[in-house]
């Protein structure tokens, strides 16, 4: 393809190379989904005149988001498996992007660096039981911590049951397995699988529909599937309306200018 | 080393609405009021550009920050308490105007039957109606003798609503009209008319048109941006105690407010109290602060766990069903439903609990 203009040496000359073989062979981000303007940018940056189809394809622009970078997960294959994770449960379809375009991961990884997921503003302090049902969570992990176990042990689970990484299953696979952890069935240290699958699942939904400066509800697209317009300061002339409201959602920046 | 302070007429503990509403009517009648705030002061500006579910809703910024202090619960006697480590249903306010602030604005008044339950329940269905392990009793006040206090709070804070068909007496009617009907609220009152039922609008806190109360405070016209319960109202159109009863009673002069004042025992002598010991959480420092009347207008729990700490009042034994501090608690209960219909609605606007 474009090699011998960029003088980059590498195997990517072949036409019709996949994005999957791309994502793998760049070594920068995988998962399979990665959507949007991330995906454009580094295309752009590695191939040259590789990006217009799948820029189109996303419909972003090319652009290199330099706070899209970890903060919690210190090991890159924890936060692949982290995308996957989120990919599977609120994945791309035909009413708009997935988790990973919507931003949701990296969003997972800042919560779970920041107060969620050092529970500041939880009592964390012992003596620690286990307690009954109805006394709630009463587990000495963190958040993060609860991460980090968790979404290793799903892909601990995909290597021996699967014979392969979760990030190559399939989907009813991976499904699968995330399946077993909401019921509560995979064996977690200290604190039930389905306690971390309902923390997974808050986290990826909060990823899809926070305000934009969280860095999950990527361009407000996660609000725009839903036809939810925001934080509007008014609805005062159309709360009577009979019919559905279409407006263009308006994020806290709105508010700042 | 405890320092002591000047006697005044009146403290109260905790300044929310109950805390706000003594002040003002106290203040405003003469009185000198101390209000000990254990929380930050708060006002309308710091809600403004913050309309954020994830820090508020999620995040439960305006709830009391648990690290440093929770509650310990049990179901039956023979539990053992453990700590409540994060929020759930049950949300416990802090700060100045104290849930009054990020409440949902629903404002019911008791039935007269609420407050006569034991003694109406046997005269309708007979003694053997009351298990023997259900601890019912009249409140010792009636709706009749509360009514015009009601009214009082109703047009402090204008409550917007309509006449409940099954409620008691009105001396009154709401000083602002009920709130504007959604296509979801118009759905339900139909249905339910035909059913044979007699829906009507719930009494609001949130304005349904700018109203000025008594004491000349302003609460804007509510504007259905459903950003209430957990947050605070960036346009004032939510009626709280940091709009209305807590500057009308600063406007006296005779009130001071002192926040992060976290008052650990009510001091007492031959049963009868004398004044408060509390902490400055700024600087550490122990102040006893004497007074003729001391009020507890913290929330419920933390009231009754003063009462005990300083020895004050018989503690409720569940065994015996003796003493009274502590006894029938009682947290909110609220119902709703939820269905999915083939019409989309504008769910995401709305004001108070529903949406």
């Amino acid at each position: 393809m474009t090699d011998k203009k960029t003088g980059k040496p590498g195997n990517h000359q072949q036409e019709g190379i996949t994005r999957r073989t791309f994502i793998k062979n760049t070594g920068l981000i995988t998962g399979g989904l990665v959507g949007g303007g991330l995906l454009g940018g580094l295309l752009g940056n590695q191939l040259g005149t590789g990006t217009e189809t799948s820029t189109e394809e996303h419909g972003h622009g090319a652009t290199h988001r330099y706070e899209e970078a970890r903060m919690f997960f210190k090991r890159q294959g924890d936060f692949r498996v982290l995308e996957m994770v989120t990919e599977t449960i609120f994945p791309e379809d035909g009413n708009g992007p997935g988790a990973i375009a919507l931003g949701v991961p990296y969003f997972i990884d800042r919560q779970l660096a920041g107060n969620w997921g050092s529970n500041t503003r939880d009592y964390m302090q012992g003596p620690f039981e286990e307690g009954t049902d109805t006394q709630g969570y009463q587990s000495s992990l963190t958040r993060g911590e609860i991460f980090l176990q968790g979404i290793r042990l799903i892909n601990q689970i995909s290597t021996s049951d699967y014979d392969e990484a979760f990030v190559d299953l399939e989907e009813q696979d991976r499904v699968a397995i995330l399946t077993e952890f909401s019921e509560g069935n995979a064996e977690m240290r200290g604190v039930s699988s389905s306690r971390f699958f309902s923390l997974l699942r808050q986290a990826v939904l909060e990823g899809a529909y926070c305000d934009p400066l969280y860095g999950g509800n990527r361009e407000m697209a996660g609000w725009r599937m839903k036809g939810h317009p925001g934080s509007v300061m008014s609805y005062l002339d159309v709360i009577q309306e009979e019919d559905f409201v279409e407006m263009d959602p308006v994020a806290l920046k709105d508010h700042n200018h | 080393m405890v320092q002591q302070l000047d006697k005044v007429d009146v403290v109260t503990v905790g300044v929310g609405w109950t805390g706000g509403i003594i002040a003002a009517e106290l203040a405003k009648a003469g009185y000198n009021v101390v209000g000990l705030e254990r929380g930050a002061e708060q006002k309308t500006e710091d809600f403004l550009q913050t309309k954020d579910e994830l820090r508020f809703d999620s995040r439960y910024e305006l709830l009391q920050n648990l690290s440093n202090e929770t509650v310990t619960f049990r179901n039956t006697p023979d539990m053992t308490a453990l700590p409540m480590r994060e929020y759930g249903a049950f949300q416990l306010g802090t700060g100045l105007g104290g849930d009054g602030v990020h409440w949902s604005g629903v404002t019911w008044r008791f039935l007269p039957y609420d407050f006569e339950i034991q003694s109406q329940t046997v005269e309708k269905y007979g003694e053997d109606k009351i298990p023997e392990d259900m601890a019912l009793q009249d409140w010792g006040i009636t709706y009749e003798e509360l009514e015009p206090y009601y009214d009082t709070f109703e047009k402090t804070a204008g409550i917007s609503g309509e006449e409940n068909p099954f409620g008691g007496f009105r001396s009154d009617d709401y000083p602002t009209p009920p709130m504007k009907e959604t296509p979801a609220l118009r759905l339900f009152k139909e249905t339910t008319t035909e059913m044979g039922y007699q829906p009507f609008m719930a009494p609001s806190a949130n304005p349904s048109e700018t109203y000025t109360n008594p004491d000349g405070k302003r609460i804007n016209q509510c504007q259905y941006c459903s950003y209430c319960s957990r947050y605070g109202c960036d346009f004032g159109a939510k009626s709280d105690p940091i709009v209305t009863v807590i500057p009308t009673a600063l406007e006296t002069n005779n009130f001071e407010l002192r926040t992060y004042s976290n008052v650990t025992e009510v001091l007492h002598e031959d049963g009868v109290a004398t004044g408060v010991r509390y902490t400055d959480l700024t600087t550490g420092v122990e102040y006893e602060q004497p007074a003729d009347v001391v009020v507890l207008t913290s929330y419920v729990l933390n009231n009754a766990r003063l009462l005990l700490q300083s020895e004050l009042g018989q503690p409720y034994d569940p065994e015996t069903q003796t003493g009274s501090v502590g006894k029938n608690y009682c947290y909110q209960l609220e119902f709703s439903g939820q269905g999915f219909f083939e019409k989309q609605y504008n769910m995401h606007m709305g004001a108070g609990d529903g949406h």
